[in-house]
């Protein structure tokens, strides 16, 4: 039987470090994903990747205070990400194009993607919900990203932000309204 | 309730956060209210847009390398800390030893140079008057007897005096001969 969270939570704080492996390989590629869609390129996901895990292994002994690991892990990776964002403001370029990206990193594209002009179409599309994305305040983008793009629900995000539910809900409203107005003419669009 | 109150409910609604009592008046102001229905479709292909965009995928491989980066980072560093940590006492054990050897090595040897360097006997035991180690020979043999034809027997003592200050006989051999200058000038 699979081990649950908590129970490799448990072996981690008694000193097992294969428990520390196996939430590495249990939560790197969430880490890396919630930190691509806030910083938009692959280098910067990877070192969030990186730092968070180390982060968590030398913060190992307040896991104890800890109710949820996700929450608590993510609360590490976004705020890093939003440190790293603040340091590299005007000097990060949003790509998702995959030709730029370095050696073995690739993009899948998780629409259903046939031709080439489909291709294309998908990535402008792409491009224009970073650039909108882009446009919002962080808190807002952050809740944005992680409801609606990474699927966290909104206990989830308010354990992550320390924030009550109810500000989570404002702070997604306000993020849909604004997504919304700036990706107008692409949802309301005459089929 | 106006549509200013079921607005903010739109977004639970579209995301199945929404209690079912309100869900029921949400549906039934929605079937006589367009604004709303827009509000509400716009809201469901937004999310169906990002839920659809970009999911950033690595390979496998690059997923491994950052996982041994990352325990490279932590685990095996704080093995090696560990192992660092545990390491010292036997150092400095091993070390304090040493030490005490290399001392009690050096007051030995300093001792016997010390007896031997200082003792006529055995300076004329061990340099018998043939020797040929120019340093370790007597003074009366460094010198003509009397005066030579060059330097007088002052001179010569005199060059023998400042050898032995720019010489390198060392501290041991040094004392040895002064004592056998001293010896000789008196």
């Amino acid at each position: 039987m699979e081990k649950t969270i908590p129970q490799i939570v448990e072996q981690f704080l008694d000193g097992n470090d294969s428990a520390f492996a196996e939430l590495v390989s249990r939560y790197q590629k969430k880490i890396y994903s919630v930190a691509f869609q806030i910083l938009g390129n692959h280098l910067d996901a990877d070192e969030v990747v990186q730092e968070t895990f180390v982060r968590v292994y030398k913060k190992r002994k307040d896991l104890h205070n800890v109710r949820y690991f996700t929450s608590f892990i993510l609360r590490i990776a976004t705020n890093y990400s939003i440190d790293l964002l603040r340091k590299r403001k005007g000097h990060t370029v949003m790509t998702d194009d995959s030709t730029s990206l370095p050696g073995h990193v690739q993009l899948d594209l998780s629409s259903k993607v046939a031709t080439p002009s489909d291709d294309l179409r998908n990535k402008r599309l792409m491009n224009e919900i970073l650039k909108a994305l882009e446009l919002l305040p962080t808190k807002q983008r952050l809740t944005a990203i992680l409801h609606d793009i990474e699927g966290y629900t909104k206990a989830e995000i308010a354990e992550t932000c320390g924030c009550p539910e109810a500000t989570v809900r404002s702070n997604l409203h306000i993020a849909r309204n604004k997504l919304k107005k700036i990706l107008k003419q692409r949802l309301y669009k005459k089929e | 309730m106006t549509c200013l109150q079921y607005k903010p409910l739109i977004d639970d609604y579209a995301d199945n956060d929404l209690a079912p009592e309100l869900s029921l008046k949400l549906e039934e102001h929605l079937a006589s209210c367009a604004s709303c229905t827009i509000e509400l479709e716009g809201t469901v292909r937004l999310k169906e847009l990002l839920k659809n965009r970009v999911s950033p995928n690595q390979r496998n491989l690059s997923f491994e390398e950052t996982t041994n980066l990352i325990l490279a980072r932590t685990v095996e560093k704080n093995s090696w800390q560990e192992q660092a940590r545990q390491k010292p006492d036997e150092q400095v054990r091993s070390e304090f030893s040493r030490a005490i050897l290399s001392a009690a090595a050096a007051l030995i040897i300093f001792a016997i140079s010390v007896v031997i360097g200082t003792s006529d006997e055995k300076f004329a035991q061990n340099n018998p008057p043939e020797s040929p180690i120019f340093v370790m020979s007597p003074v009366e043999q460094m010198i003509e007897p009397n005066d030579s034809p060059i330097f007088t027997k002052a001179e010569q003592l005199n060059h023998i005096q400042g050898l032995l200050l720019i010489s390198p006989p060392g501290m041991l051999g040094r004392l040895s001969v002064i004592h056998e200058y001293n010896r000789l000038t008196n």
